[in-house]
């Protein structure tokens, strides 16, 4: 467990959630916000994209409560039925990635489960490399391989049996549709 | 690396500079202006490449939303962990009260 992800939950969450009640969020929703926050901070500190002098506390509180005016803006444009295809179009553009947006999230749960059963190993391998963004060294001696080469050349590998695997799920999801 | 592997490799190169065409922390290697064309001209008349290509963005895309998930099952762990702390929690449910 990171522990330095602990300290900085407690010393933003109550300031956080306090700011979000503040603006009308429960706390399951305040949770939920300081969740997806803490996310787009660590990847941005893993990016070296953090602003300078801004505290973790300030950036999630400033964070928290641009998700909370956007979960807004979404609620109300779900609401309204004469809007959905402006919804639909926000989300196609504000999404991730094309991908993502393709992606609802319980397909992606389920194609996770599948893909776990398949091979969990592989699945950390290009999570390290991918998302974690660690060198092949440093994955190669994580992961128990020879050398860098190696442990590059699995890589690949996973990748190409994931691709395989994400095309026998549509055939499959195509079959049974 | 076997033939396939390479291809794989490719194509993550030119991913990785689509998506970011000035990020020189580029994990494959950045790809040149006429590498790009030429992988470009091979997508349209290969469209097995194309498709090869679609796939392995959703596969990044998968990747991401995986690595995503774990963060967020770990900070589930933590605030279960934080309120099981009497002043914390305290803390919290007075904001809300």
């Amino acid at each position: 467990m990171d522990q330095s992800l602990e300290t900085i939950y407690r010393d933003a969450f109550p300031s956080v959630a306090r700011l979000l009640h503040n603006l009308g969020a429960d706390l399951t929703t305040s949770r939920d916000l300081f969740h997806d926050a803490m996310i787009i901070y660590l990847e941005k500190k893993r990016d070296n994209k953090l602003p300078a002098h801004v505290t973790p506390r300030q950036y999630l509180a400033g964070i928290a409560r641009i998700l909370w005016f956007k979960q807004c803006k979404q609620d109300r444009l779900q609401t309204d039925m004469r809007l959905v295809e402006d919804d639909l179009t926000e989300l196609a553009e504000d999404g991730p990635t094309a991908g993502e947006a393709a992606d609802p999230e319980r397909r992606s749960r389920l194609l996770r489960k599948y893909l776990k059963t398949a091979g969990n190993a592989c699945l950390r391998l290009l999570q390290a490399f991918y998302y974690d963004q660690l060198s092949m060294p440093a994955i190669a001696e994580k992961f128990h391989y020879t050398s860098a080469h190696s442990a590059t050349v699995q890589k690949y590998k996973c990748l190409e049996k994931l691709r395989g695997k994400i095309k026998n799920s549509e055939i499959y999801e195509e079959a049974i549709a | 690396m076997r033939k396939q592997l390479h291809e794989v490799q490719e194509i993550d190169r030119y991913l990785f500079h689509e998506m970011n065409p000035v990020d020189k922390m580029n994990p494959a290697g950045r790809m040149s202006f006429a590498d790009r064309l030429v992988f470009q001209t091979r997508m349209i008349l290969q469209p097995e490449l194309k498709e090869k290509v679609r796939l392995q963005q959703k596969a990044h895309a998968f990747i991401r939303w995986c690595s995503r998930k774990d963060r967020k099952d770990e900070l589930e762990t933590i605030y279960t962990r934080l309120m099981n702390d009497t002043a914390f929690n305290n803390t919290i449910h007075s904001i809300f009260s």
